[in-house]
Formats: C-alpha cells, sequence, structure tokens
C-alpha cells in the first residue's frame, strides 16, 4: 500500500465560537496533513486550538456556538477512494466515519464510559453501531479487543462496570473501544494526562505497539513535550488558534525556530540539571476575543519584541528549511524570498524510512 | 506484549462480577428495616388492589350486606356475646362470629364499607397509577428533548411547561376534569385529567439534568463511537437520570392518590363505582347526622393514610439509597 499519499488533509481550516464578547476565532488558516502509519502530534497550551482541530474533523463542534468558517478536512479512509470533505458530510455520514474509520479517545478515562452499564455493553455497542455482526461474533471482537490492549481476563471484565475499574484499565478499555472497528486514524486528546505517570508510560508504548500492528495513524494532542519526543513523527506547533511551527520531530527538537516553540523547550525541567526556577514565558496567552494584532505572540515574545512589523502583520507558515514551517518574521530565512508558501503539505518522501 | 496491567494485585480480589449502580441501590436500600417495611405494605396495597381486579372480592360491593338496618355500626363495637341457644360465648367465639364484611359497618345502602375501601384501592391505584405514567411519559421525553436538542426546541418546551405551570394547578386539574368527564369514560377522565396536567415538575427536572449530563464525556464518548442522538437519548442519557424518574414517582404516586380523593370529593370522581374520595365525599352528609356515622370516613382515610405513609417511607429511602453520595451514610 502506497504511503505516499495523505489520509487526511486539513487546508485552511477556521473555526469561530460566538461568546459573550461577540464571535471569537479558535482555530484559523490551520493547514495539516497526515500520512497513513504516521502520529501526528499536536502541542500547545490550553485554549490554543488544538482540541477544537480534532472535534472538527468528526464534526463534534457544538454548533451553535460553534461555526466553521471556512477551510476543508479532506479525508481519504482507503488509498483507492477519492477524498472527501468531512465538513461536508451530513449527520448519517458522519456517524458512519465517526469510531469506524476515525476514532477518539479523551483525556478523562475517569468519565468516558457510561456508569449505568458494563464495559462490555459499550464495547459491544461500539462494534455493533457500525458491524453487522451476531451478539457471539461481537463478543469474540470485544475480547480480543481488550487483549489487544493487554487487559487480562477480558471475559471477566467485560462483565465488570466502570466503577469497578482503576483509571489505566479504563483508559484502556476506552482505546479497545475506539479500536474495535480497526479505525484509520486514532485521535489521542491528551490521553494520558489524567494518568499517573508510570501508566502514562504504559498507554503510550500501547499506542505505539497498536499502531505498529495495524498500521494506523494517531493524530496525538498534548502539552507534554516528553510525549510527543517519544510518540511522534512530525510535530505541529499552534499558539492561539495558528500553527506557529511545524516539521519533523527531529527537527523541532533540535532546531526549533519559533521563539514559542523555544520558549517551550526552555520551561521543561532537564534531568540532572539543578536549576532554581525553570524558565517561563512571560505573559499569558492572549484572550481569543482580543488577540493582539500582528503576530499574536509578539507581547510575549523576548526575542523581537520590538520590531514594527511583529506587531502589525501577521506572518504565515512558511517553509523555511526543507519540511520545517515557521510563521515568525525573525526566523532565519523567513525574508529573504527563499521560503515558499506552500500549503504546509508536509511530504513524506522526507521522512525516514520506516519498518 | 504489554506487561499485564501493574494495578491488578492492588485491586481487590473479591468482586468476582460487576454490580450495577441499581443492584448496589438495592442491597443499600434492603438495610433499612423500616423502609422494607413499608415496601411490604405497598405490596400488600398493590395485591389487593389485583385481587379485586381479578374479581375475587369486593365485586358484589354493591348488594347490600344487612337488610334490617341503615348504617349498620363497625361489627367488632357490637359484639354479640350469645349465641342462638343463650349461651355465653368467649371473646374469641365473639369476634370469630362477626361476618367480614360487617368489621367496618355499613353505608346508608347497607353496603359493607370494607369491600367498598377494598373496591376503592382499585380505582385509587388505578388512577395514580396511570396517571402517573401518562405524566411520566409526557415528561420525560418532553424533558429530554429540550434538554438535549436546546435551541428553539427547548425554547418551546419550556415556554410550553411555564405557560401551564404558572395557572393555579389544582384548578387546571379541576378544568381538565371537568371537561374531560363529559368525553370519556369513568375513571378514564380522572387520570388523564391529573397525568396531562401535572407532568411539569418531572420534565424541568428531568431537562435539567440532561442538560447537565449531555456534557458528561461518556456521551462524548458515544458521539464518537457513532452513536445517533435518539440512541445517545435514550440508551445513554435516560438510564442516568432514570433514578430520579423512580423517586420522582414515589412521591407523585402519592399526589395522585391524594388528587383523585380531592377530586371525588369534588364530585368530579368515577361516579358509578366507590372510591376513597367518593367515600370520604359521603361521609362529609353522615357525620352531620345524630348520632355521628364516622365509620366511612375512617375506613377510606386510614387506607389513604398508610398507602401514602408507606409510599412517602419507602420513596425518601429509596431516594437516599439510589444517592451514590449518601453511601456511607445509611
Amino acid at each position: 500500500m502506497s504511503k505516499e499519499r495523505p489520509m487526511m488533509q486539513i487546508q485552511r481550516l477556521a473555526v469561530s465560537f460566538s461568546g459573550e464578547s461577540g464571535r471569537v476565532r479558535a482555530v484559523n488558516d490551520v493547514n495539516l496533513t497526515i500520512y497513513p502509519q504516521q502520529t501526528l502530534a499536536v502541542v500547545g497550551e490550553s485554549g490554543c486550538g488544538k482540541s477544537v482541530t480534532a472535534l472538527s474533523m468528526l464534526q463534534l463542534v457544538p454548533r451553535p456556538p460553534g461555526r466553521y468558517e471556512s477551510g476543508r478536512i479532506m479525508w481519504r479512509n482507503d488509498d483507492d477512494d477519492e477524498p472527501v470533505d468531512l465538513l461536508t458530510l451530513n449527520e448519517r455520514q458522519i456517524r458512519s466515519v465517526r469510531g469506524n474509520q476515525i476514532a477518539m479517545i479523551f483525556q478523562e478515562p475517569m468519565t468516558s464510559l457510561n456508569p449505568v452499564y458494563t464495559v462490555g455493553n459499550q464495547i459491544l455497542e461500539a462494534i455493533r453501531l457500525h458491524q453487522t455482526v451476531n451478539r457471539k461474533t461481537a463478543i469474540q471482537i470485544a475480547i480480543d479487543a481488550l487483549v489487544d490492549v493487554g487487559i487480562a481476563a477480558p471475559a471477566q471484565r467485560l462483565k465488570e462496570y466502570p466503577h469497578q475499574l482503576s483509571g489505566g484499565m479504563r483508559q484502556r478499555v476506552m482505546i479497545a473501544m475506539a479500536l474495535a472497528c480497526q479505525p484509520r486514524l486514532l485521535l489521542a486528546d491528551e490521553p494520558t494526562t489524567a494518568l499517573d505517570v508510570t501508566i502514562q508510560a504504559q498507554i503510550l508504548e500501547l499506542l505505539r505497539d497498536l499502531q505498529a500492528r495495524r498500521g494506523m495513524s494517531i493524530m496525538l494532542i498534548t502539552h507534554d513535550l516528553g510525549v510527543v519526543a517519544e510518540n511522534a513523527d512530525v510535530v505541529a506547533v499552534m499558539y492561539a488558534g495558528r500553527i506557529v511551527e511545524y516539521g519533523s520531530v527531529t527537527d523541532i527538537f533540535s532546531n526549533p525556530l519559533h521563539p514559542y516553540t523555544r520558549g517551550l523547550f526552555a520551561s521543561m525541567p532537564v534531568l540532572g540539571q539543578s536549576k532554581h526556577r525553570l524558565e517561563t514565558i512571560p505573559g499569558n496567552v492572549p484572550n481569543p476575543a482580543d488577540f493582539p494584532p500582528g503576530c499574536s505572540f509578539h507581547p510575549r515574545c523576548v526575542e523581537m519584541k520590538d520590531d514594527p512589523q511583529c506587531s502589525t502583520e501577521n506572518p504565515q507558515p512558511l517553509e523555511v528549511e526543507q519540511q520545517h514551517w515557521v510563521a515568525c518574521w525573525h526566523a532565519p530565512a523567513y525574508n529573504d524570498g527563499t521560503a515558499s508558501m506552500q500549503d504546509s503539505g508536509y511530504r513524506r518522501q522526507a521522512e525516514p524510512a520506516e519498518s | 506484549m504489554t506487561s499485564t496491567d501493574t494495578d491488578t494485585p492492588l485491586r481487590s480480589p473479591i468482586p468476582a462480577k460487576g454490580r450495577s449502580l441499581w443492584t448496589d441501590a438495592w442491597l443499600r436500600f434492603r438495610r433499612r428495616k423500616l423502609a422494607m417495611a413499608m415496601l411490604w405494605i405497598i405490596g400488600l396495597y398493590a395485591l389487593l388492589a389485583a385481587i379485586v381486579f381479578s374479581g375475587l372480592i369486593a365485586a358484589d360491593w354493591d348488594q347490600p350486606v344487612v337488610t334490617s338496618e341503615f348504617y349498620e355500626r363497625p361489627a367488632w363495637s357490637r359484639l354479640v356475646v350469645a349465641d342462638a341457644q343463650g349461651n355465653a360465648l368467649t371473646k374469641n367465639e365473639q369476634y370469630r362470629k362477626i361476618a367480614p364484611e360487617l368489621w367496618f359497618g355499613t353505608d346508608i345502602f347497607g353496603q359493607s364499607v370494607l369491600r367498598k375501601t377494598l373496591y376503592g384501592a382499585r380505582i385509587s391505584l388505578t388512577v395514580a397509577l396511570l396517571a402517573s405514567l401518562l405524566s411520566i411519559a409526557i415528561g420525560v421525553p418532553m424533558g429530554a428533548i429540550a434538554g438535549y436538542c436546546g435551541g428553539l426546541v427547548d425554547e418551546i418546551i419550556v415556554w410550553l411547561y411555564s405557560t401551564l405551570s404558572s395557572i393555579p394547578g389544582f384548578l387546571l386539574i379541576l378544568a381538565f376534569a371537568f371537561v374531560l368527564r363529559e368525553r370519556l369514560p369513568g375513571i378514564t377522565a380522572v387520570y388523564v385529567a391529573l397525568g396531562v396536567t401535572s407532568w411539569v415538575g418531572l420534565c424541568r427536572l428531568i431537562r435539567g439534568e440532561v442538560l447537565k449530563h449531555k456534557n458528561r464525556d461518556y456521551v462524548a464518548a458515544a458521539k464518537v463511537y457513532g452513536a445517533s442522538q435518539s440512541r445517545i437519548i435514550l440508551r445513554h442519557i435516560v438510564p442516568n437520570v432514570s433514578h430520579l424518574i423512580l423517586t420522582d414517582f414515589s412521591l407523585r404516586f402519592v399526589g395522585f392518590i391524594h388528587a383523585e380523593v380531592i377530586l371525588s370529593y369534588l364530585g368530579l370522581g368515577p361516579k358509578e363505582e366507590p372510591s376513597w374520595g367518593t367515600m370520604i365525599n359521603e361521609a362529609k352528609l353522615e357525620l352531620t347526622r345524630n348520632p355521628s356515622v364516622w365509620w366511612q370516613l375512617a375506613a377510606a382515610t386510614a387506607a389513604v393514610l398508610f398507602l401514602s405513609l408507606a409510599l412517602n417511607i419507602a420513596g425518601d429511602a429509596m431516594r437516599d439509597a439510589l444517592d451514590p453520595k449518601l453511601k456511607h451514610v445509611a
């Protein structure tokens, strides 16, 4: 199967919400590309639009107050299919995508399972919504799914209620439920944030393992750079609803170009280094209702604060190096005319061949 | 592959089979002796009503049981002390000689008050049950739809029930009962009038709960695996608020029994058959007689009293049992 054709291309996506202070753009001009068997990490602070981007893919942004302002989310379930725009599907069509082609897991495994049903009941429901199988077969699929996520005594766990399981177990169940229909893309919205560190590591390892075995793609939403380094192939850094830097995990980690990305790295504790205080990025995330003019990061930017261009013109992400986009007027090669606008379509070929 | 959960050793090895929230609640409820006793009383009432329905007892309530006298006093207040031969009877024998239909005396037509009371259970329980079911059938779907869909649908439903609830409740019931009794036979008018006027509280309750639940993560999870709106409402949210429907039901049921009594007292109840309300209605004339006739009133009141007491106590215990926050209190 060809890995060269993207399975998902988000093009100039913009999502707005109406709030007390009028319409605010939660996501602005976002371009992303996901290839088969790739892990894309979307990194950013709370409220930067990473979850909204993921929810848009399944048309799960509540409308109202949300609204898709512009853009397309082209999705190709099978390599031979013509891509469809997920945003134009009707309720029935998008329902057959949800859970079946694209699945999602959430941050809070403690509350993501319905307390009145047994675990088995819920996995069976997810299976039988998309597959016409009899109960016996469905139970077998569910047991297999639980085995797949490393749950011991699966036949018995099926009869248990969510309150009888620990957080790690519940997240495993959620993953089993999400993967029971063999989706091609898994949206993982901070899947480990609510878990203990040891369980986090297990869950991430599980995701990697499942990805390798099933050949699915993962969009990993997180604010934990450690998680990104270990799991992602490609990284998109979001700030205030826009992508500010986008590139392979090696490029982003070895050569971060945007001051915000650099700030994120600087604020990470380093093992073995004794420091009294961690670095912080000065200031706060701007209120979406009141983004500063120009580059929305400029009031917090320590590097080039006084440049009038930063406070008047908003930089678009440009490809300043091979496969490395950045939206900053002061990034090297940003202004010299060699950087190309492009559609931020991260190209597969440049990646080191895997497996 | 994966190391089989590190959390397994930490878990207690005991719970072999999952216990649902309902089972849990039932186990908590069962610990309450008083509530259990009340549940038995409710069961007894239901059983009596069922037997009356089957026609095994009290079907002949309209036949006079005495010919000699109107308003026969309750038999235990005038025991026969000697048999036909003039031999004195022991207390035990005296009590045993009383015909059961005379235990509570008779009314003006010589009809047995006991039989009428039993027959009244049938009417009262039927009315209360059907009215409750009707108001659940209206209130729950309306509340769930309003809460889940929001927007214009929500506004219309809220407007509807606000309008309805701004009319003084009992006047509304009276108006409905008055209009309906011309069109619907017997007790149907009563329970329809009660049902269609009293779903507002439940609807409002369910709407609020659904509003709360629709943003829960498990609903988001269900959406993500492709469940339709109706499936999410019916299979995911409603079961999570169903305990409220049940507790509301127990309290509502009492209210309907009282409402039926009041409607009957006001002459809007069932016309041809005795109910506790019509019995109390008759009693208002009987009490003014000299000597006053109190037994019909006493029998009907006692019947209402014990049932509402039992329902209230059991309902209260049920609410506690179903509230996970009070798990360790009882």
